[in-house]
């Protein structure tokens, strides 16, 4: 609890007056919300409150109706190299040929830019992420050939590789040992103490009150957000998990099957 | 003689359309397995059977080519099924493979029997590209058997079929034999697809499983009305298709049915009421509109709020100020709300009628009652409250107006200190 | 003679080979039957091109096939993100669609001779003849030099972009947020294969395309751990698939598309049956192995590492498990050195014990690498 720190200065994700819709169903609406630097964030919420969504919208993979997301001030576009996503093990093919290693190398692809090959270095750093989390000794493995949890390693590794100052990590213990988690909680824990930002999403509550700094309470709107001691209450839980919505909810489909208007313009 | 064309077309007519109307039936539910391109593989697969019986029985006869088509079309749907058991290769790959070895060897028999000397192979290939424009009366009765038979079996599993093809573990688990289901749909087609060779030929018979249906998913969600849309648009296709080739002899019957289904397929994409490309479009520049119009009578409304007048004169710079509108939209939209009697068009500017002003207050309340909303039950900051109330106001219809002035205890401010008019004021 | 046929095995091989190379980056990409679509949407840019120009050797017809091909891309493409329907569906009514449109044209010029087979089963047995010259000099058949061009472009698009192509066919999202844009991606495989198509269709026919655009890289997925392999070992299947079809073709007499599909799809039954780690034969082993290891260990545990050890005839009982079961489980932990025997008795190992730690069967023993490659 010590290692927390106080009251970061900057935000590592401005998140303004964003809505989200898939179709004319409504995913995040006007959501509000600062993400603040060198902690470990817990984005918390019922499922299709919209925690996935909130993610992809801040790498761009959803546009937003409205509202806009900053990355350490600045669009996503510019920040692109200080930001590493994860996104859900099960979006991927794990029949694709190719081990363990050459996932990890992809994270360094940015870096590497378009037309050049990845070099020794670059190989070696791949290793060594492996080597962090235990699992150096797979790195030849066809990915086919790994367990769920060394997948979701395989994906950490990737984002490590890539250095960034914010780790995006969607559902990362979804399917997932224990020890695996363990594994992977140790090492946002070292990297929160070197001043990086973790922000994942999560949906074991119990795990949320000692082993994340900051929480994200989130169901279609932003329902709380802070420290976790203050954040995480039971009231908060209730407004979450039970809170009456209906009229917001009701109003957000109205809005959005009448208004796809916007929509098909993108 | 005139008797006999009219005949031969008749036949040619009822011919066409049955077989349409069948395949785009079994087509329905080998597109909602998300297998719409099955059909392709077994429509190629059915060359080599048709080589092999030939070689065999030695002549043309229909049912022998029949059965030696339809025994390959379903070996190389059991392959197809293998490759994806046996191996982690992929839908599109297992159906590439299958097509293409079977199509193949399909061509090295055709080969071997013009090389064998087993006389002219010609009479198989149409097998391929098939001559609807040769149908006999023996033809149209055995699509009729055979749209009888499809129809029966599909009545008699519609709930298993769509079950089995919804949610094939439940099925399991609810002790449907979802294999056997399986393997009915997939007899069915390869059926429909072998029967059909011969008159609409390969990649036409492909398209009369897959186009009718893709046609008809666009205006229901409901199976059974897709089924029947499906039949319906196929049956339509084949009667158009059949039809005008008949009336210009260049115009080969199989790809004019294709055309017109094609044709109907591009109408439903357009044209369904929900999912339409053009409803999409229509209801995008509907909302556009009303957007427009409600958010001058609102500023119109504010203006007269201001002075305590609603009956005053508000000046057009006045208008234009408000939202930076160009002179030309502001006359686009003061024309469509003047001719709805919303409006008075003055000298020196624009008056809201009495209708008008029961129409601004619509949106007013509308746009207050959505930042109280916010502001109480979500306890949004004030400064958020506008932005979102602009886009609230257009489209809060009666019910929930009820909804949320019954939760707020029918304010009568909004969070800015501004009175919510009624309904019925002046 | 000898010179046709060599030419004919050139033809054969670099098709081939261009189809494996734009099949694999289809096939990993799940669009493998875009392939088969694309060689029926361009019949009608060859009908108007041969409308245009009143033949079927001008470089119009390839200008018109690529053109219908391209059209069929964009409109696959456009479709699809409607989500009006699923792709697999959109190829389908867009071939289909096309096709007939196709169809209907050539019926309409039937008087000026258009072969409506030629066109479809294209005629490898007559490349051959069709040489290109160039002042006195015959450098070979056109359509060798049609396809080592789309080759080469293919190559290179393959080997400058081999990385970006890899993660966007593998995590397309991650390699958005990376910025390697996979949508501009897709778009270039998706123009090189309908290239591709254009190119192989026009000089040896629909079948034998979708044949080597599916099987080869099919072999290859199996047979492969990396893309870079896969890539390349389905370049040089196809390639001698191409090789091999003719002579064969030769031996049954039969026309060589189809002994080359025909081949290819006896390889294929091979690398399903017979490919490492992926193979049927290799699972299955693999599958056996595992079950065999399992019942050695529940073995283990059930024996005492202290004299006098366990007669066999009890531990059968007390597992439970079948003679040749049980007589295969006691040859494995003896093998392996985790158990003695001592007169007709067994006895455990202090290796036993180390494996049985590794086992997370008490909670206080376990470690989380070495439970997670005990599980392995």
């Amino acid at each position: 609890m010590s290692q927390r720190r106080t009251a970061a200065t900057t935000a590592a994700i401005e998140v303004h007056d964003l809505t989200v819709s898939y179709g004319a169903k409504p995913v995040l609406w006007d959501v509000d919300v600062l993400i603040p630097a060198g902690q470990i964030v817990a984005i918390v919420g019922p499922n299709g409150a919209g925690k996935s969504t909130l993610l992809k919208a801040i790498v761009g993979l959803v546009r937003p109706l409205t509202g806009w997301i900053k990355v350490f001030d600045a669009p996503f576009e510019q920040r692109r190299a200080w930001v590493a996503y994860v996104p859900q093990r099960e979006s991927v093919d794990w029949d694709f040929p190719t081990d363990a290693l050459d996932v990890v190398m992809m994270g360094l692809y940015g870096q590497i830019g378009w037309f050049r090959r990845p070099s020794r270095e670059h190989r070696q750093r791949a290793l060594q992420c492996l080597e962090q989390l235990g699992i150096a000794h797979l790195a030849q493995r066809q990915i086919s050939q790994l367990s769920g949890g060394q997948q979701q390693r395989v994906f950490l590794a990737r984002a490590l590789a890539q250095n960034p100052k914010l780790y995006l990590l969607d559902e990362p213990f979804a399917g997932v040992d224990a020890a695996t988690e363990d594994t992977i909680f140790r090492i946002l824990r070292q990297l929160r103490d070197q001043g990086r930002t973790v922000v994942v999403v999560h949906h074991d509550l119990q795990t949320v009150a000692d082993r994340f700094d900051y929480v994200v309470l989130l169901n279609l709107r932003l329902i709380a957000a802070g420290p976790v001691e203050e954040a995480f209450t039971a009231e908060n839980l209730q407004r979450t998990y039970g809170g009456r919505l209906t009229a917001l909810a009701y109003a957000a489909e109205t809005l959005l099957r009448r208004d796809v208007a916007r929509e098909s313009q993108r | 003689m005139y008797g006999f064309i009219d005949f031969t077309l008749l036949n040619v007519l009822a011919g066409s359309t049955l077989l349409c109307a069948v395949a785009a039936l079994v087509g329905t539910f080998a597109l909602l397995r998300r297998e719409a391109l099955l059909g392709d593989a077994l429509a190629h697969a059915a060359l080599p059977g048709i080589c092999l019986a030939y070689m065999i029985v030695g002549d043309k006869s229909l049912p022998a080519l029949l059965a030696g088509a339809l025994a390959t079309a379903l070996t190389a749907a059991a392959c197809h099924r293998f490759i994806l058991w046996a191996s982690p290769l992929k839908e599109d790959a297992a159906l590439g493979i299958s097509l293409s070895v079977f199509y193949g060897s399909g061509i090295v028999l055709l080969t071997k029997i013009q090389g064998l000397g087993f006389g002219t192979q010609a009479g198989l290939k149409s097998f391929l590209f098939g001559s609807a424009a040769t149908m006999l009366p023996s033809d149209v009765k055995f699509l009729v058997a055979l749209a009888l038979v499809v129809a029966v079996l599909l009545g008699l599993f519609f709930k298993e079929l769509k079950l089995a093809i919804f949610d094939p573990e439940f099925a399991t688990t609810q002790g449907y034999p979802v294999r056997m289901l399986d393997v009915l749909l997939t007899m069915l087609l390869a059926g429909v697809i072998v029967a059909g060779l011969r008159i609409a030929g390969v990649v036409l018979m492909v398209a009369a499983t897959i186009v009718p249906p893709a046609a008809a998913r666009q205006w229901s969600d409901r199976l059974g009305i897709v089924l029947l849309l499906a039949a319906l648009l196929g049956g339509v296709s084949g009667a158009l298709g059949a039809y005008a080739s008949a009336v210009s002899p260049w115009l080969k019957t199989g790809p004019a049915i294709v055309v017109v289904g094609s044709m109907l397929f591009l109408l439903s994409v357009l044209c369904s009421p929900r999912r339409g490309v053009l409803a999409r479009w229509l209801r995008e520049r509907h909302t556009r509109l009303r957007i427009e119009e409600d958010h001058l009578l609102r500023d119109l409304y504010l203006v007269c709020e201001e002075r305590g007048d609603f009956a005053a004169v508000v000046g057009f710079v006045d208008l234009l100020g408000m939202r930076g509108l160009t002179p030309g939209q502001l006359r686009r939209v003061a024309h469509r709300l003047i001719s709805r009697g919303l409006l008075r068009s003055e000298p020196d500017g624009l008056r809201l009628t009495d209708r008008g002003i029961r129409a601004a207050q619509r949106v007013v309340i509308r746009h207050r009652l959505w930042e109280t909303f916010l502001s109480k039950q979500l306890n949004l900051p004030s400064d958020h409250l506008h932005r979102d109330a602009e886009e609230m106001e257009h489209v809060i219809d009666d019910a929930l107006l009820r909804d949320l002035q019954e939760q707020l205890g029918y304010p009568t401010t909004d969070p800015h200190g501004r009175r919510i008019p009624k309904e019925t004021d002046q | 003679m000898i010179v046709e046929e060599f030419y004919l095995l050139l033809v054969a091989a670099t098709v081939a080979a261009n189809c494996a190379l734009i099949g694999s980056l289809l096939l990993l990409r799940k669009m493998v039957l875009l392939g088969d679509a694309l060689s029926h949407a361009m019949l009608p840019g060859i009908v108007v091109a041969f409308a245009i120009t009143g033949s079927l050797e001008s470089a119009g017809v390839l200008l018109g096939a690529s053109i219908f091909g391209l059209l069929a891309v964009a409109l696959i493409e456009r479709l699809a993100h409607t989500r009006l329907l699923e792709q697999d569906a959109a190829i389908g009514v867009v071939f289909t669609g096309l096709f007939a449109l196709g169809v209907l044209g050539v019926s309409y010029y039937r008087s000026v001779d258009l072969d409506l087979d030629c066109i479809l089963f294209g005629n490898i047995e007559l490349t051959p003849f069709d040489l290109v010259h160039w002042g006195g000099l015959t450098l070979g058949p056109r359509a060798f030099w049609v396809n080592a061009a789309t080759l080469a472009g293919n190559a290179l698009l393959t080997t400058l972009l081999f990385k970006e192509l890899k993660v966007s066919a593998f995590d397309p999202e991650f390699a958005h947020a990376q910025g390697l844009r996979p949508r501009l991606l897709h778009y270039l495989v998706m123009i090189a294969a309908a290239m591709t198509c254009v190119a192989a269709f026009s000089s040896v026919g629909a079948i034998l395309v979708v044949a080597m655009l599916a099987v080869p890289p099919a072999a290859a997925y199996l047979w492969s751990r990396s893309m870079a392999r896969m890539v390349v070992w389905s370049v040089l299947l196809g390639a001698a698939i191409g090789l091999v079809g003719y002579p064969v073709a030769y031996a049954i007499n039969c026309s060589v598309a189809g002994a080359i599909a025909l081949v290819s799809g006896i390889c294929l039954v091979f690398a399903i049956t017979l490919a490492p780690d992926r193979g049927l034969l290799a699972r299955w082993w693999a599958w056996r192995q595992a079950r065999l290891r399992t019942h050695a260990l529940l073995l283990l545990t059930h024996l005492p590492s202290r004299p006098p050890g366990v007669a066999l005839t009890e531990l059968r009982q007390r597992l439970g498990l079948s003679e040749r079961v049980f007589e295969a489980a006691v040859r494995y932990v003896q093998q392996h050195g985790l158990a003695e025997r001592h007169h007709g008795r067994l006895i455990a190992t202090e290796a036993a014990g180390r494996e049985l730690a590794d086992l997370p069967l008490d909670p206080s023993a376990q470690r989380a690498d070495e439970r997670e490659q005990a599980q392995r």
